[in-house]
């Protein structure tokens, strides 16, 4: 499901001295079933943003597009509720939301709350520990008791059980050791192909939004500074650098050779395209040698 | 050197039936300098942190902070030479201004009035936060709030100051915060720095990284050492730095080069003496 942004502002405690505006006009798509990185610092927006995807927060002005539903200043709560089905949302650190005495109850949750009957609810809180890679035998264990990488797997299944098409994570990998991040980043990807899912990724780790990301959004004070795909966004190491965002490592390296007078045609984002460039370069020194 | 924390033998399971969280560690760090514990989520390694800083009742093995041995009788003394700071900034503010936060601990020893402020004074100076000492903690970022942590441990004048995964709910920017403070610290006061991460770019600055297991201590040794062991800390689930992942993948590619651990500038200078250079 596609979500389309035009000229959406948004303004914290209007008319008070707190007035704080923290979307400036953004227009902007989240194309159907496409993988979106949204970078940039904290205040910069991306929160507020983020909480326009399934009407949270309503705009000040402009419209959210929520497939083909208009959400706009005027738009009443009633009719948000099945929209916030289809879209799910992970928010940071989501196993600090976990609530009931057993893993099934808290998967089981949302859908009983959509009016799934509780063999129904427990029957979809199976298929999800499946779906995040969780062994059946913790269902009835108590969420509480799991491992942090764990907990966070349980919290995704909840957000999953209501099968949204569009799933928005937010700093997902966020506390996770490095084998725990890939594991959730491979879990994304996963999903994402089999379950059809549109996803919108907030990250600072630049490395997942050049091996996952097909969209990458730039944030600064409330607006869009820069919109495209990885390469593009990530083919000026310097502007990003002004910005203090990072760039991924095989693009900081390739841009530390290019100072010592290497050349690339392009800036490479991953470890093997910038091993692929200096096996060639390797190769090309060795027939002017011979 | 001084070793002003020594462990030894020291083994501790959180129950009779659970496997040990900590076997049979030993290690001694000197005074004045910065040693990071490594190892992924469950490896022991804040249940070792816990231990030295006496949260733990544990029952095998010794440990000793600046001399004293850590004993039931002795907690309080050991304490009083440790500062911890913990994984959630939101979790370790108590007061409900920057200063009053910082002036938290010395109220509790009776620290006098005029002492007192010149100590929150200086401690916000160190972390550079004395600007924002009238603020309250929602007006603060992640990275700020852990910085007035760090100064509330400070002002107590610990000997040593303990990380537990401390940076890991910050933002990038926090986290060089951080990184910066300690930097810091350590110059001008010589404090003693036992940091606690799964984050092996966040130890390039470390005198000593001890990697932990298991609860076993598997390598200990300078960065440049523990780096060049990529494949041991692939295999435990730690990122290998990028230098090193780059070799590989050009070993991978037919591409012989050097087994000395390098870091990125060198690995660039390599690159240019074998490509560039006439």
């Amino acid at each position: 499901m596609a979500i389309t942004f035009k000229e959406v502002s948004y303004i914290y405690q209007p008319d008070t001295p707190f007035e704080f505006q923290a979307l400036q006009k953004i227009t902007t798509q989240i194309k159907d079933e496409s993988f979106t990185a949204l970078i940039g610092h904290t205040g910069s927006g991306k929160s507020t943003f983020l909480q326009h995807l399934d009407a949270l927060l309503k705009p000040t002005s402009g419209t959210v597009l929520i497939g083909d539903t208009a959400i706009t200043h005027e738009t009443s709560n009633k009719h948000l509720r099945l929209l916030r089905k289809r879209v799910g949302i992970v928010f940071q650190f989501p196993e600090k939301q976990l609530f009931a005495d057993t893993v099934e109850k808290d998967i089981a949750f949302g859908p009983e709350n959509f009016g799934s009957s509780p063999e129904q609810a427990a029957q979809i809180a199976r298929q999800m520990l499946k779906l995040v890679k969780l062994p059946e035998d913790i269902l009835n264990r108590s969420p509480f008791e799991l491992s942090g990488g764990q907990m966070r797997r349980v919290a995704i299944a909840g957000v999953l059980a209501l099968q949204p098409e569009v799933l928005v994570l937010d700093e997902p990998t966020a506390g996770l050791d490095p084998k725990g991040r890939q594991e959730m980043m491979h879990l994304f990807a996963e999903l994402q192909k089999r379950e059809h899912l549109t996803i919108v990724l907030v990250t600072h780790q630049m490395e997942d939004v050049a091996n996952y990301a097909d969209q990458v959004i730039v944030m600064e004070h409330g607006k869009i500074v820069k919109e495209g795909t990885p390469r593009y966004v990530f083919a000026d190491v310097k502007w990003l650098r002004d910005k203090q965002l990072d760039v991924p490592a095989s693009t900081e390296f390739a841009f530390e050779m290019q100072k010592r007078g290497f050349l690339f045609d392009q800036l490479p984002l991953t470890e093997a395209e910038l091993a692929d460039d200096i096996a060639d370069m390797f190769k090309a020194r060795g027939k002017r040698n011979e | 050197m001084n070793n002003v924390i020594k462990v030894t033998n020291l083994t501790y399971a959180y129950s009779p039936d659970t496997p040990a969280a900590l076997k049979d560690v030993s290690f001694s760090i000197p005074e004045g300098s910065w040693v990071a514990i490594v190892g992924h989520n469950g490896s022991g390694k804040s249940t070792l942190a816990h231990a030295i800083d006496g949260l733990l009742d544990f029952k095998e093995g010794h440990i000793w902070v600046d001399g004293i041995a850590l004993t039931e009788e002795n907690l309080w003394q050991v304490r009083s030479r440790i500062g911890m700071i913990f994984q959630n900034p939101d979790n370790q503010f108590v007061g409900s201004t920057v200063e009053d936060d910082v002036a938290f601990g010395l109220e509790n020893l009776a620290v006098p009035h005029e002492e007192m402020m010149m100590r929150v004074t200086e401690a916000l100076e160190q972390v550079q936060m004395n600007d924002f000492r009238k603020k309250q903690p929602e007006q603060l970022s992640g990275g700020q709030k852990q910085r007035v942590a760090l100064a509330g441990v400070i002002a107590m004048q610990p000997k040593i100051i303990i990380l537990d995964e401390a940076t890991s709910m910050l933002d990038p920017i926090g986290r060089r915060e951080i990184l910066d403070v300690i930097k810091r610290l350590r110059e001008r006061l010589g404090i003693t720095v036992l940091s606690i991460t799964h984050e092996m770019d966040e130890t390039t600055g470390a005198d000593q990284i001890i990697v932990l297991n298991d609860g076993q201590i598997v390598e200990t040794g300078t960065p440049d050492r523990i780096y060049a062991k990529s494949e041991v800390l692939k295999k435990l689930g730690l990122d290998v730095p990028y230098p090193q992942r780059l070799k590989q993948a050009l070993m991978q590619r037919q591409i012989t080069v050097p087994e000395t651990y390098f870091n990125e500038e060198g690995m660039v200078t390599w690159l240019w003496q074998s490509l560039l250079k006439k």
